[in-house]
């Protein structure tokens, strides 16, 4: 696993050529993918104002439309773009002089910054929800029965960030197992990649992020903040460890 | 229709080209001290291999029948045409009047006539210039 | 560069290549089987072989875009598998230009411009002009099978890479636009020499362009030589059927057709001055054949090796 890390961390050694391409490969990514990504974010937003709008008019609610409309669902469509690592932007950046090295990088930079962009999409979500929740005298109830705070936020954004992270990087697992072996055969990956993903979900609150699923989440309460950076970061690290190794060893046909 | 459409396949291009350029030499399309094309416009224009035609340049350096300016290009040796009709001339004999006299005496014909079949033909080329 | 100036090529235009033992295998199936040879650098040389024969796998080895199953390719002394400056300096062009379909021409060619050290934006000009294509918003999935050939053409000339690599160019390209392929291929070779191969089964038309030729069949290297040499290699012997068998016992017969007592055979030796004329003496004829015609002869079936 050390070798993997080493694998994808920029090194001081590289020629500055081959740093400036890491960039180029890294922003030909990220904005690949949030060509497309950006639209759904937009879309979920527009769909939760007309409901809520349609909500404020007609009715009243008790718990929170954000998270279970818009938030809810958008691991999914970060694990979508994970697979595109292999099936998309492999190709596209080997076929330019790029190495798998760079896809590897290229596919973290990509898993950070949208886990980022999709955590403070979410808080502001959360947010604006709140403060229409409170002029109408609502209570903004989450999954875990607990109604939202301020307080929340901070806790928000690293769970956010952590399931985005890991559906990302399981979506890239897979997605090499489509690249390698075909649709059928490449599911196979589902498995090992369902793991850190399950694992996850156990490391971050239940309420904000993940699939609420969870039906042990009553009974373990949430992670103290410590467990689930640390433990949380250890599975991200060796997640991403797996994918780019897989990484390496893809082939174009 | 191929790519260097005027160069057979079955003999070696570059000497098929050192060919090519002895003829012009010969027949004084190339005049002495004339510029010859530079390897890549003819590459160029026969879509042909630069290395190809370089090679068949350096032949006729090494024969003496071009000559390298440094930066400027190559040109004809002066007086080459000369030497290389006095070469051809020396040839004619064996290499193609030896067949035809060869396949001559194979069919029975006699010597007188040729002589006056090559006569015909000489007056001919003489009357319609 | 001087238009009337003499072509030297450089001694640092493009990368040697040096294949030992290189094996691919599928499977069971073994796609390039144990080759060794080595390119020279600034060459451009002709990949022939028939349809299935490796040439696609042995370029996209070459290319690293995957890895030999056993045997070395060295590229400038180097294996270029996730060698970052190496495999920058390495262009696989596939005739259907292996593209991201639901990219557009413009981020296309801007993807290629960012990652390619070498990338020379007026040559791109002039050869999208040349081949009426525009960079803008189309998706390339949208162009034509022949626009999307001459769109990758274009990038892969444009690279500069020291290694640039056509698989089956004519594919795609009709007979104006390869032309036009062919002049610009050479114009910027020209200008800076690299290592250029170009896989085909189009010789006739592509031959004079290769200063080598490499023919495999079934994976293994058949022969690699310069192109001259092969063109005055083949000869065939037509004459009656014993004395065309007693003159080519030992050697190596490529193929042979009878027709009643005449029979013609292909052989890849050379004959001397003495051989000539022993098949002068049994009235055989000589005679030399074309390139494509010795390939077939090669890559045939029959073929008796």
């Amino acid at each position: 696993m050390t070798t993997d890390m080493q694998h994808i961390a920029p090194t001081s050694t590289q020629p500055a050529s081959v740093r400036r391409r890491a960039g180029e490969s890294a922003q030909i990514m990220v904005f690949g993918t949030l060509a497309w990504i950006g639209y759904v974010w937009v879309a979920a937003t527009v769909i939760y104002a007309i409901v809520v709008a349609c909500v404020v008019r007609w009715g009243g609610l008790d718990t929170s439309l954000w998270r279970s409309l818009a938030a809810g669902w958008q691991q999914w469509v970060v694990f979508a773009a994970g697979i595109t690592v292999s099936t998309t932007f492999l190709r596209m950046l080997l076929r330019n002089g790029a190495t798998r090295r760079l896809v590897s990088v290229s596919a973290v930079a990509t898993m950070s910054t949208i886990a980022v962009i999709l955590a403070v999409w979410n808080m502001a979500g959360f947010t604006v929800e709140k403060l229409v929740y409170d002029a109408n005298g609502w209570p903004q109830t989450l999954p875990s029965d607990a109604a939202f705070a301020w307080d929340d936020l901070p806790r928000l954004a690293l769970d956010n960030i952590l399931i985005a992270a890991v559906y990302y990087a399981a979506g890239w697992i897979i997605g090499c197992g489509y690249a390698r072996w075909g649709t059928f055969r490449g599911t196979a990956l589902l498995l090992p990649a369902a793991v850190p993903v399950a694992a996850m979900e156990f490391l971050v609150s239940p309420g904000f992020a993940g699939l609420n699923v969870d039906v042990v989440a009553a009974w373990r309460g949430e992670p103290h903040v410590a467990v689930t950076v640390l433990a949380g970061g250890a599975l991200l690290a060796a997640t991403v460890a797996v994918a780019a190794r897989l990484t390496r060893e893809a082939t174009l046909r | 229709m191929s790519a260097g459409a005027v160069f057979d396949d079955r003999t070696a291009i570059y000497r098929q080209i050192a060919d090519r350029l002895r003829e012009d030499i010969l027949r004084g399309v190339l005049a002495d001290d004339e510029q010859v094309m530079s390897t890549n416009q003819y590459a160029a224009f026969h879509r042909i291999n630069p290395a190809t035609v370089a090679k068949a340049f350096q032949e006729l350096v090494d024969a003496g029948l071009l000559y390298k300016r440094r930066g400027v290009g190559m040109f004809v040796t002066p007086g080459c045409g000369e030497r290389l009709r006095a070469e051809r001339r020396a040839r004619f004999v064996d290499d193609v009047l030896g067949p035809v006299l060869d396949e001559a005496e194979r069919l029975a014909i006699p010597p007188e006539e040729i002589v006056a079949v090559i006569r015909a033909r000489s007056t001919t080329a003489k009357g319609h210039p | 560069m001087s238009d009337s100036a003499p072509f030297t090529p450089s001694p640092i235009g493009g990368h040697t290549i040096e294949l030992r033992d290189l094996t691919v295998r599928f499977g069971s199936t073994v796609a390039v089987d144990s080759i060794s040879t080595t390119m020279r650098a600034g060459a451009i040389v002709g990949l022939l072989g028939r349809n299935g024969a490796g040439k696609s796998t042995l370029m996209r080895t070459l290319a690293a875009h995957r890895r030999p199953s056993s045997g070395t390719v060295r590229i400038a002394g180097e294996d270029p598998y996730e060698h970052a400056q190496l495999m920058a300096d390495l262009c696989l062009v596939r005739h259907d230009g292996d593209f991201n379909l639901d990219v557009s021409v413009a981020d296309s060619i801007a993807i290629a411009a960012a990652l390619r050290p070498r990338w020379d934006a007026a040559v791109l000009e002039r050869l999208l002009d040349r081949f009426q294509l525009r960079s803008d918003r189309t998706k390339v999935g949208a162009l034509s099978l022949g626009q999307r050939a001459a769109l990758a053409v274009s990038i892969g000339i444009a690279t500069g890479s020291p290694v640039t690599m056509f698989d089956e160019p004519h594919l795609g390209l009709d007979a104006p636009s390869r032309y036009a392929f062919y002049d610009e291929l050479l114009a910027t070779y020209m200008a800076a020499p690299r290592t250029i191969i170009v896989s085909t089964h189009l010789i006739d038309e592509m031959a004079a362009l290769f200063e080598d030729v490499i023919i495999i069949d079934h994976g293994a290297l058949l022969l690699h030589e310069p192109a001259d040499e092969l063109r005055a290699r083949g000869i065939e012997l037509t004459g009656p059927a014993a004395a065309v068998d007693a003159l080519t016992a030992g050697m190596s017969v490529l193929s042979s057709r009878t027709l009643g007592p005449t029979r013609s055979a292909v052989v890849l030796d050379r004959l001397d001055a003495d051989m000539r004329a022993r098949a002068t003496a049994a009235g055989i004829a000589l005679g030399p054949i074309p390139l494509q015609d010795l390939f077939v002869a090669l890559t045939s079936e029959e073929a008796v090796r």
